[in-house]
C-alpha cells in the first residue's frame, strides 16, 4: 500500500455492491440492442436478412414500374389490334385462320369444317 | 485467461454481450473516476458512464486501435462530462431543488451518514483541484491504476502524471486537514 495515498474510500463506487450491480446492469440492458443488431449483422441468417431490407423496396419499385408498363400497353391496345392485319399478311397466315384472328374471334365448328375442306369459311 | 482489452474489443464488435460486459467491468470504475473528477455528484458521473459506454459501443468500429480501448473510452467520459458540466452551468441559474440523497445499502444508518459527510467534504475539496490533478488523483488513489497506466491512457508523460499527483495530494491534504480526518 502506498502511505502517500489519499483515503478515497468513501468515494469508491463499488462500495455500495447492490448500487453498483445496478449500474452494471443498466448499462446491459441500455447495451442490449446494439449488440442484438451487431450480432445479427454477424449471424448469416441476419446478413442475408439485412440484404433482403434493401432488396424490398427495389423490388416494389420494378412492380410499380412494370405495372405501369402493364397499363401503358392496354392504354396502346388499340393500335395493337389495329396492326393485326399487317402482322397476319408479314406472316402470309392462311386464310380462314388469318380471318379469325382479324376479326379477333375463335373458329366456329362451320368455319373448322371449312378449313378442313380446303374452302372459304 | 485474462483476455486482452483488443480481444474483448474485437467480441463486442461481432454482438458478444460478455465480451462487451467484461469491458463494462473492467472500466467502470475508471470512468466513474474520470467522469467524477468533472462533476461533482456521484449520480451524475454514473450517468455519464453509462452514456459513455453505449456510445463506446455504438462507435467501437472508431476505436482503431483497441489495445488502448481504455484511454479511447475515459476521452468519450471526459467529453460527455465536460458537456453535462456545460449543461449543469447553464442551468444554474434557475432555481433547482435539492438532490435526494441515495441511501448506502451496505452500511447502518449511522455510518452511512458518516460517510455521506465525509464524501461531501471531499467531493467539496477536489472541486477546487483544476481537472487534471483531480483525475490523476482519483485514477490513482481510488482507482488504483499505475503512474504509467494514467500517463497511456491520459496521453501525459509519466513524470507530469507523479507531478499532479504529488501537487493534488498536497492540495488535498492542506485543504482537508481542518476536518480532521484520519487517513487509513
Amino acid at each position: 500500500m502506498d502511505p502517500q495515498r489519499l483515503d478515497l474510500s468513501s468515494l469508491d463506487p463499488t462500495a455500495n455492491s447492490e448500487r453498483w450491480e445496478r449500474l452494471v446492469h443498466t448499462i446491459m440492458q441500455r447495451a442490449a440492442p446494439e449488440l442484438a443488431r451487431r450480432a445479427a449483422a454477424v449471424d448469416p441468417v441476419g446478413m442475408l436478412s439485412s440484404w433482403i431490407r434493401p432488396l424490398i423496396p427495389a423490388a416494389a419499385a420494378l412492380a410499380a414500374a412494370s405495372a405501369g408498363l402493364l397499363l401503358w400497353s392496354a392504354r396502346d391496345g388499340g393500335t395493337a389490334v389495329a396492326n393485326v392485319p399487317g402482322v397476319v399478311e408479314a406472316l402470309q397466315i392462311p386464310r380462314p385462320a388469318a380471318d379469325w384472328l382479324v376479326e379477333g374471334r375463335g373458329p366456329s365448328l362451320q368455319d373448322l369444317l371449312a378449313a378442313l375442306e380446303g374452302g372459304d369459311p | 485467461m485474462v483476455e486482452t482489452d483488443a480481444q474483448l474489443v474485437e467480441r463486442a464488435r461481432r454482438g458478444d454481450a460478455a465480451a462487451f460486459e467484461a469491458l463494462v467491468r473492467r472500466y467502470l470504475r475508471a470512468a466513474f473516476a474520470t467522469a467524477l473528477s468533472v462533476l461533482a455528484e456521484p449520480a451524475d458521473a454514473e450517468d455519464v458512464c453509462q452514456d459513455a459506454f453505449i456510445t463506446a459501443l455504438e462507435r467501437l468500429e472508431d476505436c482503431r486501435n483497441p489495445e488502448r480501448f481504455a484511454a479511447w473510452l475515459l476521452q468519450i467520459v471526459r467529453n460527455r462530462a465536460h458537456s453535462v458540466r456545460r449543461y449543469q452551468e447553464v442551468r444554474r441559474a434557475l432555481p433547482l431543488r435539492d438532490g435526494v440523497p441515495v441511501p448506502d445499502n451496505d452500511a447502518g444508518p449511522a455510518k452511512s451518514a458518516e460517510r455521506a459527510l465525509l464524501r461531501d467534504v471531499l467531493m467539496q475539496e477536489l472541486k477546487t483541484l483544476p481537472d487534471v490533478y483531480r483525475e490523476v488523483l482519483l485514477l490513482h488513489d481510488m482507482e488504483g491504476w499505475r503512474h504509467r497506466e494514467i500517463a497511456e491512457r491520459m496521453g501525459l508523460p509519466e513524470g507530469t502524471v507523479r507531478s499532479h499527483l504529488f501537487h493534488a495530494r498536497r492540495a488535498m491534504r492542506e485543504r482537508l486537514a481542518p476536518y480532521h480526518f484520519q487517513e487509513r
